[in-house]
């Protein structure tokens, strides 16, 4: 649990008032899974893993979003978004500035921070497989580059939720569209990663499993092409 | 001419030792941040206590917001399927 970080507990403590609470069949966009409890394993995944499951929210003490981490993040990356958060709250709160302008900073802080972001941040924040499968298959979604160098891969989840995020400048909790900003891909899918008896995860593997099978398939089609031939 | 062959003898043995130091320190190398993937139940435990233990909560959000204001401090509020004490 990255929250348990002694720099972020520090941060948290000393900047922001801290709350929960369970979304557990009370929002549309909750994610479903088994119960995990705080006694069993558990692996670090990347960043934005489990965006149905957990969303944090940085707000002004009004309750305005400043900005959202949907899913798990490494306690290094979510001690650079709070900051970003922090520094960002200051503009909120410049008397000096006209609406019009704050929310045009909003906008340009975000995606200036997302193109602030380092190799490492990216490459931690890539997206689950079966995520990426979801959504692959879709027509349109703002992961998918249409355009430029790299066309037809997907952006990383941290490039994602800033351009999202540039999108509702200084909106109010209540208005905020919790459901489109957290969907990433699936709602739902199976983590048994350290329930008793599951002591290794299966679906997380399935990936690589598949892969496996699909290189023995591969394999296998090979051989018998060459019995073929012989 | 023997004297030759057990030096070229040696040569190889030495290359054979270099190699397979070298092979099992890569090996470690590789290995240690795969294993640093899983976390044991009992650190995750002890996390989630530190967690709680370490920060304030509240699950009343209007009665963040009002904290917030009187203590000029910005709201972290987290949204989760299942309990922050009880399993997720």
């Amino acid at each position: 649990m990255s929250l348990s970080n002694e720099r972020l507990i520090k941060k948290l403590n000393k900047n922001f008032v801290c709350g929960w609470t369970n979304i557990k069949g009370k929002e549309s966009y909750a994610g479903s899974s088994n119960t995990h409890l705080p006694e069993y394993s558990a692996i670090c995944v990347d960043n934005s893993a489990g965006h149905g499951n957990i969303q944090m929210f940085f707000m002004t003490g009004d309750g305005k979003v400043i900005h959202c981490l949907p899913g798990f993040w490494s306690a290094r990356h979510l001690v650079n978004e709070l900051e970003f958060a922090r520094k960002l709250a200051r503009v909120y709160y410049k008397k000096s500035l006209s609406p019009a302008k704050r929310n045009a900073i909003f906008l340009s802080k975000h995606l200036e921070h997302a193109l602030q972001h380092d190799p490492h941040t990216r490459s931690s924040s890539n997206l689950q497989y079966f995520d990426k499968k979801n959504i692959a298959s879709r027509k349109k979604s703002d992961f998918k580059r249409d355009k430029g160098f790299i066309k037809g891969s997907l952006k990383t989840a941290d490039q994602v939720i800033h351009e999202r995020m540039a999108q509702y400048p200084f909106i109010s909790f209540d208005k905020f569209e919790v459901a489109n900003f957290v969907d990433m891909g699936r709602k739902r899918y199976s983590y048994k990663h350290g329930l008793p008896g599951k002591e290794h995860c299966e679906k997380e593997c399935e990936s690589s499993k598949n892969k496996k099978k699909g290189g023995y398939a591969k394999k296998k089609k090979k051989r018998k092409r060459r019995k073929d031939i012989d | 001419m023997v004297q030759l062959l057990s030096a070229r003898a040696n040569a190889t043995r030495s290359s054979r030792v270099t190699a397979i130091l070298i092979l099992s320190v890569f090996v470690f190398l590789t290995a240690s941040p795969l294993t640093a993937l899983e976390i044991p139940g009992e650190k995750v435990k002890a996390n989630t206590d530190r967690v709680l233990s370490s920060i304030r909560w509240s699950t009343n959000l209007e009665s963040l917001r009002s904290r917030a204001l009187s203590e000029k401090k910005l709201i972290f509020w987290l949204q989760l399927v299942g309990n922050l004490d009880g399993g997720l």
